[in-house]
């Protein structure tokens, strides 16, 4: 039987002090993804735009690439800290960088 | 995000259209200088159109050089640049805001007052009488209780029995009732007398109860009592019944009047001046100068029309004409004869519009003679046959002399 270790709030068993730290304060860097049916999604937390096109946006995420792949999107807002898409999302990838 | 987009509106955004290779640069770029663009879409492999607030605008200028963007501004939207558009046309302003206050004014205040169904009651006086409760031109909407002022004007005016309000658009429609007036009529159960209702010569008498206190061919004056409710036999004594019947008796209607040989006749020559007035929300503009008479002879007719405008909101605009007919006068005589059917035919007429109904011609007398001034005055008489038996209660002070049993 494989005994549990009690790691920092919200941080994954194996990670870092680095990490934990920032769980802890909840200053992850990794971006925070909502999706509201599958009609609009918000993206906070993003470095940039990669790709832009009705059809597939990439997202620059940091470690992460996130791709949403769908109909008629459109960025409603834009700015340094978020991003708000309407339109129809089929599918969301995300690549390792 | 509604609230935003009026805020947006208020404030004032271009659509602009970005062309070049490294448009996902350009996007990134204007995020992270804090330059808020909106409704960012594809429309084309290399070209975007987004909504950009006017400042912004300002500083993407750098960005673009730096991204090789080609930046162009396709539509000015909001209240600033409409104000711009009209900032030239300051009276087109004015103008447009004198139509809003205008319609404001038009759409919450009373534009009309319509009252219909009144016969016996002046349209004029309910008017005056519902401005006392606050209700008249251009006064608001909002402060009318139709209600309250339903029951005001029946407690007002005795004469109307309902009065429905309605407010459509900004005009009140009062629609009036009016009581029918009751005859006045004695129940068959009180005991009455029958007095004489008119002057005249008694010529038939039909009493069916209550003692006949005249005779055919007795003249009798208006009051005079003519059957008694008061019974006096003496085998049963005095008792009170409810008089009924008719009296009917021989009146007299006569008429004078005095007629010239000479006279003025008025001919119109034709000429006709028309001098109108426009009132609206009762403020009268007349659209002429001269207010003296325009002819020395004339026959004036007024004309009024209203002209409602499709929109109930607005007030109506009334025209009044006053039609001045030119005329002369031009001296006539005529024979005594002449003088006289005219002086006979003209009281026929008036005697003819007088005559209670139910009074029957039976006899005409008319006479005439000259006067001093050379008049001549004509006289016509009318004999009539009509029933002048009017029910009256008892009077008290009758029954005095009397020892009465009320068999009622």
């Amino acid at each position: 039987m494989m005994a549990l270790k009690k790691s920092g709030d919200g941080a994954p068993p194996d990670s870092g002090i680095r990490e934990k730290v920032s769980a802890f304060f909840e200053l992850s860097g990794d971006a925070k993804i909502t999706i509201i049916g599958n009609g609009e999604f918000i993206v906070e937390n993003y470095k940039g735009i990669t790709e832009y096109g009705s059809d597939l946006i990439k997202i620059n995420a940091g470690k992460l690439s996130i791709c949403f792949c769908g109909k008629n999107m459109e960025i409603k807002t834009l700015t340094q800290e978020l991003l708000y898409v309407t339109g129809r999302v089929c599918s969301v990838t995300f690549e390792q960088r | 995000m509604f609230i935003a987009n009026i805020i947006n509106y208020i404030r004032g955004y271009l659509i602009i259209s970005a062309e070049g290779c490294f448009l996902e640069r350009f996007i990134n770029i204007c995020a992270r200088r804090g330059i808020l663009l909106r409704d960012v879409k594809r429309t084309g492999s290399e070209r975007i159109t987004a909504k950009i607030s006017v400042r912004a605008f300002m500083r993407i200028r750098s960005i673009a050089f730096k991204t090789r963007t080609r930046v162009r501004v396709l539509a000015r939207r909001g209240v600033m640049f409409w104000l711009k558009r009209y900032k030239s046309r300051r009276f087109a302003l004015i103008a447009l805001i004198f139509a809003a206050a205008l319609f404001w004014y038009a759409t919450s205040h009373v534009m009309g007052i319509d009252i219909t169904g009144c016969e016996k009651t002046n349209p004029d006086e309910i008017m005056s009488g519902i401005a006392e409760f606050g209700v008249k031109l251009g006064s608001p909407l909002s402060g009318i209780d139709t209600d309250e002022l339903r029951n005001r004007i029946m407690i007002k005016y005795d004469g109307i029995a309902w009065a429905g309000i309605n407010v459509r658009g900004s005009r009140v429609y009062i629609d009036i009732r009016e009581r029918l007036a009751a005859a006045e009529k004695i129940d068959k159960d009180t005991p009455c007398n029958i007095v004489a209702a008119k002057s005249g010569e008694i010529i038939e008498i039909d009493a069916r109860e209550g003692q006949s206190m005249v005779n055919i061919g007795d003249g009798v004056e208006d009051g005079d009592l003519l059957v008694s409710g008061v019974m006096d036999s003496s085998s049963r004594g005095a008792r009170l019944v409810h008089a009924f019947g008719e009296v009917y008796a021989k009146t007299q209607y006569e008429k004078s009047t005095e007629v010239a040989l000479e006279y003025d006749v008025r001919e119109d020559t034709g000429k006709v001046k028309n001098r109108y007035t426009v009132s609206i929300m009762g403020l009268k503009i007349p659209l002429y100068i001269s207010r003296s008479a325009p002819f020395e002879y004339y026959d004036e007719s007024v004309s009024k029309n209203e002209y409602r405008p499709p929109f109930e909101a607005l007030p109506s605009v009334f025209v009044t004409k006053d039609s001045y007919k030119e005329q002369t006068s031009v001296k006539t005589s005529r024979s005594e004869d002449e003088a006289v059917d005219y002086g006979v035919q003209k009281l026929r007429e008036l005697l003819n519009s007088e005559l209670p109904e139910g009074a029957e011609v039976i006899g005409t007398e008319q006479e005439h003679f000259m006067l001093a001034n050379g008049n001549i005055l004509v006289s016509v008489k009318y004999e009539c046959r009509e029933n002048i038996a009017k029910q009256v209660l008892i009077d008290k002070v009758d029954l005095l002399s009397y020892d009465v049993t009320d068999n009622n």
